[in-house]
């Protein structure tokens, strides 16, 4: 069988993970890499003879060389790069946020639907086996209907004032609580829960960087009445680890969920499942997660093997298509637009 | 590459981790947070050590995280007392190149991190080095420089082996360069005269590069417990290979062990101790619970 040519647009941190998981792909074959480093690109050359270098991600795209790309690119590339590879008919997996413009989010997703190309965004969480098993809890309705959700996602990535400089103080780069971690958060809600209706009301406030917030606090209304406060901080200097938690409050029970583990409560025993009534803990270990090869984390290994798997079957991908992240964005521009502080 | 025909150096079978120093547990964030506070003061952690030692413990591992310039001084400073002690590092600190990396850029981090804090006679050799791998555009010399950064915590120490993190093993494993790892065991027999050994999450593909490429003679660590808790692509796969194993060529060493679950210790340990594994890595933070784990240990090899 041919193997599915691809090719890696940006080189930086996510890049470079992306080519060391999706490498050990048995059906895939890395071709060319593109970043606007030519020191990265002539160290990498010396050992990846095989892969076709460009300083220019245009020439990677019309090389003819790839049937799909891995986009990890700041932000604010990866509308023209999105829009050249569904021009060139080659499917994509582009790195969250997204874009930062709720309009051209949209038109990538019209025009990658269009042409049935695989699209996908790297929000990672929905392969996350804890976040799975909640989704499955979810769907059958074991804690009955959703009443009230509580997600939080706090780090100390920003623990000290900010001076001008790096892309996290330019929130067209993707910079900012709200992108680089809230992002995840929306989308892991969406996942979950569907699209909201409305967001209710937003606020964002500042502790240490000065062009972009670090704290991002919302309300959102789904249909049925359910509602979900979100919070998000990136500067808590009491975490050592980003920590991401989803309170969900049902009619039958309730679940506390973190990236650990989740608690179970039932108000009643589940026979048909074989839950007990009261608490039940599982924590990460106990949740089977197969994963052919682990470099960062199994959800990152399972999201690009499946990017890989969709292009190679010629099917849709389990993960964040670009239609669900313009959802995202949507949220995200409702909540700077409302920002009672602004 | 070194290969002779005599068999590789026997490894210790109990080696005494760092883990529960640092604040990692698997399990959960209250438990890392507790462990955080306690060890936060550098005597409790030498406690522990003493403790480990009085139990039999002659074998540590070491990450070259943030505190281990401190503990290797104490140790360093007191080496009448600790001489016998074997030292089994692993370098890096993924966490201090991961954020430098992340706020900098990745040429900018290696940079950082060489010409910081180094004395001058080193800075004089490292710079000079720098300079021709830059020139060169050279990501080999550059590991080196990198390792040599790590490995001078470690200097005069009994060290046995100098294991690559699995952060980074994995890492590079993808990108199936036998360069890379050719040079890393050269340079480490030579420069450091001590066996390499790598940390993977990935022992059966690991194991299998290794193989192709012809690098033999090096230790492999790998998370090894009956719950499968870590162990890519599974825990069947890492017994058919373990069970294959020659350990004249590759020694194994298996790492949380206790990653279990609900199951006991005894269990846990049984099934280590069943397995063709030449050493094991535990930790424990009391005195009961080494003596405990170190009655259990049993390896069969």
């Amino acid at each position: 069988m041919e193997k599915v040519r691809i090719g890696i647009i940006g080189m930086g941190r996510m890049g470079l993970t992306h080519f060391s998981i999706i490498n050990t792909h048995p059906a895939i074959e890395i071709t060319t890499l593109a970043d606007s480093s030519s020191l990265m690109l002539d160290m990498m050359k010396k050992y990846l003879p095989n892969v076709k270098m460009y300083t220019d991600f245009n020439e990677l795209l019309n090389s003819g060389m790839v049937d799909a790309v891995i986009v990890s690119t700041p932000s604010s590339l990866h509308y023209p790069v999105c829009k050249l590879a569904c021009e060139k008919g080659v499917s994509v997996f582009c790195e969250k946020p997204f874009t930062t413009d709720p309009s051209m989010a949209s038109k990538l997703a019209d025009m990658f639907e269009e042409k049935g190309l695989v699209n996908q965004v790297g929000y990672v969480y929905r392969f996350d086996p804890v976040v799975n098993t909640i989704k499955n809890l979810l769907d059958e309705e074991v804690i009955g209907k959703i009443c009230h959700v509580n997600a939080k996602f706090l780090s100390a990535t920003i623990s000290k004032m900010q001076p001008e400089k790096g892309w996290r103080s330019k929130r067209e780069n993707g910079g900012g609580a709200t992108y680089e971690m809230g992002s995840h958060v929306f989308d892991l809600m969406e996942y979950l829960f569907g699209k909201p209706e409305r967001v209710i009301g937003s606020i964002l406030n500042k502790v240490y960087s000065e062009t972009v917030e670090d704290i991002c606090e919302a309300g959102l209304q789904y249909k049925n009445e359910v509602t979900a406060n979100i919070y998000i901080n990136w500067s808590d200097y009491t975490y050592r680890k980003p920590m991401l938690s989803l309170d969900i409050h049902g009619t039958k029970g309730k679940i506390l969920a973190d990236l650990y583990g989740y608690k179970l409560f039932l108000r009643e025993e589940n026979k048909v499942k074989g839950l007990p009534s009261g608490w039940t803990s599982v924590p990460m270990n106990m949740i089977s997660d197969p994963t052919p090869f682990y470099v960062r984390g199994t959800s990152f290994t399972n999201q690009l093997y499946d990017f890989a798997d969709a292009v190679n079957e010629s099917r849709k991908t389990r993960g964040c298509s670009f239609r669900a992240a313009s959802y995202t964005q949507e949220i995200i521009h409702t909540i700077f637009n409302n920002d009672a502080n602004k | 590459m070194m290969q002779t025909n005599k068999s590789m150096d026997k490894i210790d079978k109990e080696i005494f981790g760092d883990n529960q120093f640092f604040g990692i547990n698997h399990r959960s964030q209250d438990k890392s947070e507790e462990l955080l506070k306690r060890f936060g003061d550098i005597i409790n952690i030498l406690k522990v050590y003493d403790n480990a030692f009085d139990c039999g413990i002659k074998a540590v591992m070491l990450n070259s995280n943030d505190r281990a310039e401190e503990i290797c001084q104490y140790f360093r400073d007191h080496k009448v007392k600790y001489g016998e002690v074997a030292w089994y590092p692993s370098v890096p600190y993924p966490h201090k190149y991961a954020d430098m990396v992340n706020e900098l850029g990745i040429f900018p981090a290696i940079s950082e991190v060489l010409f910081k804090g180094n004395t001058t006679g080193g800075v004089f050799s490292m710079i000079g080095k720098g300079i021709s791998a830059a020139w060169s555009k050279d990501a080999i010399k550059m590991m080196e420089m990198l390792l040599d950064v790590e490995f001078k915590i470690y200097r005069g120490l009994n060290v046995r082996v100098f294991f690559l993190l699995n952060p980074i093993t994995d890492l590079i494993l993808g990108y199936g360069i036998k360069e890379v790892f050719e040079h890393y065991c050269e340079y480490v027999r030579k420069k450091y005269k001590v066996t390499p050994g790598f940390i993977t999450l990935n022992l059966p593909y690991l194991k299998a590069k290794l193989k192709e490429w012809g690098i033999e003679e090096v230790v492999i660590c790998s998370a090894i417990n009956k719950a499968g808790f870590n162990m890519f692509p599974s825990k069947e796969e890492y017994e058919k290979v373990i069970a294959a194993n020659d350990p004249n060529k590759y020694q194994l060493m298996a790492m949380s062990p206790l990653a279990s679950g609900s199951i006991t210790p005894q269990e846990s340990f049984d099934y280590i101790n069943n397995l063709n594994l030449q050493s094991v890595v535990f930790g424990a933070s009391s005195k009961e619970h080494i003596q405990s784990s170190l009655g259990l240990i049993n390896l069969k090899y």
